[in-house]
């Protein structure tokens, strides 16, 4: 995805993330200690500068930050972070939502199809990955309840970010096929 | 970083060196090597001869990463790789991804997958503590899945048509299991191998 490109849904926008668009939301979720933990993340209010040098280091890494924004008021709610392996044609993607304003299930039930469209059509990306950590529940309710196939559990993959454990990982997959928009 | 080998390390098993390989180890015993189908569906490749000035940018590939290392595994008093190990390493979550293949053919069922990956995991799960490892395996490749599930690995995903054929396009399964360090250490010893042939 270019850094100009803008995809559309009914209520939302979704905009690849310059390091001038960091959003005082941003700041503000990784502070928000129910999201960090969902994330297994350490909840460190982190400042302007950490997060635009976050977004160049992820740029500069291949990766993809996409926002998702309200189209009316561009609030931002959101972010997609996304990994392409074009050897395999595969995206491996992670999400965040707002959810102390929005319902994560309702927000990506309308941009994920967007997007993955979006990686079918124009990148011609073949498949879609979700690695979910499992202190995320809402995240994996959602692919759970959206088509994604739960290829398997990773035991005990990551570090919690918090305590000395460590966390399973569900691994979803999505066979990009039927999203491709028609080609004549 | 914690959880990284050190510089110009080396692991030793009761026949084998295993250690980094450097440009000086390319050599013409392994130009064949990438004509081999299983070497050739491990790696996603196509067949081909890999030549010497290939294998030296294969093998440069690897130079100065601290995360990502590709092993030879050399018999005493050679020093000609019969196979490698690739190994990434994530030591933020003490985890290790390793893939591996006998290049020279003659030495496959002779125990030395099986001794070199037992120095291979001592190494990282009893000197650098790492907690886990996975490896990525075809479906079809029967063998390493029977290696694999004998040392106590178990499968943990199975990955639908989740990597791409570099020669045709077609979409492939992958399998993904897993060890823990705590159950490696239990199965160590236990796991059931074939009889040991005669060194080649």
């Amino acid at each position: 995805m270019s850094q100009t490109k803008e995809l559309q849904t009914k209520r939302f926008s979704l905009r690849p993330i310059t390091p001038d668009m960091v959003s005082d939301n941003w700041i503000r979720w990784t502070g928000d200690p129910v999201l960090m933990s969902q994330m297994n993340a350490r909840v460190v209010k982190l400042s302007r500068a950490d997060l635009q040098r976050y977004v160049v280091a992820v740029w500069k890494s291949k990766r993809m930050i996409i926002g998702i924004y309200a189209r009316t008021g561009a609030d931002h709610i959101g972010i997609y972070e996304v990994a392409v392996d074009p050897r395999n044609a595969n995206i491996t993607l992670d999400a965040l939502v707002d959810q102390q304003r929005y319902v994560l299930p309702n927000v990506l039930a309308e941009t994920d199809p967007v997007l993955l469209r979006f990686f079918a059509g124009d990148q011609r990306i073949e498949k879609a990955i979700a690695q979910v950590v499992e202190t995320n529940a809402p995240l994996i309710s959602h692919y759970e309840a959206t088509g994604w196939v739960k290829e398997g559990v990773l035991r005990q993959e990551v570090h919690a970010a918090s305590g000395n454990r460590r966390l399973d990982v569900v691994q979803f997959g999505r066979i990009l096929a039927s999203e491709q928009p028609e080609r004549t | 970083m914690n959880g990284l080998p050190p510089p110009g390390f080396s692991i030793e098993s009761e026949n084998f060196i295993i250690r980094p390989l450097g440009r000086a180890d390319a050599t013409p015993a392994m130009e064949a090597w990438t004509e081999d189908e299983v070497v050739v569906e491990m790696l996603n490749t196509t067949p081909r001869r890999w030549t010497v000035a290939e294998q030296v940018a294969y093998i440069s590939r690897y130079d100065g990463k601290r995360t990502r290392y590709l092993l030879g595994i050399f018999p005493k008093a050679e020093s000609t790789p019969i196979g490698f190990f690739i190994v990434r390493l994530r030591p933020h979550d003490q985890l290790m991804l390793v893939t591996h293949a006998l290049g020279r053919k003659e030495w496959r069922g002779s125990g030395a997958s099986r001794e070199a990956s037992i120095a291979i995991f001592d190494f990282f799960f009893n000197k650098l503590s790492y907690a886990k490892a996975k490896a990525n395996v075809r479906p079809d490749n029967r063998a390493m899945q029977w290696l694999l599930l004998n040392g106590g690995w178990r499968v943990e995903a199975r990955l639908q048509k989740h990597l791409r054929r570099s020669s045709t396009g077609e979409r492939m399964d992958m399998l993904v299991f897993g060890i823990l360090a705590d159950d490696w250490r239990v199965n160590r010893d236990l796991a059931k191998t074939v009889r040991r042939r005669a060194k080649p």
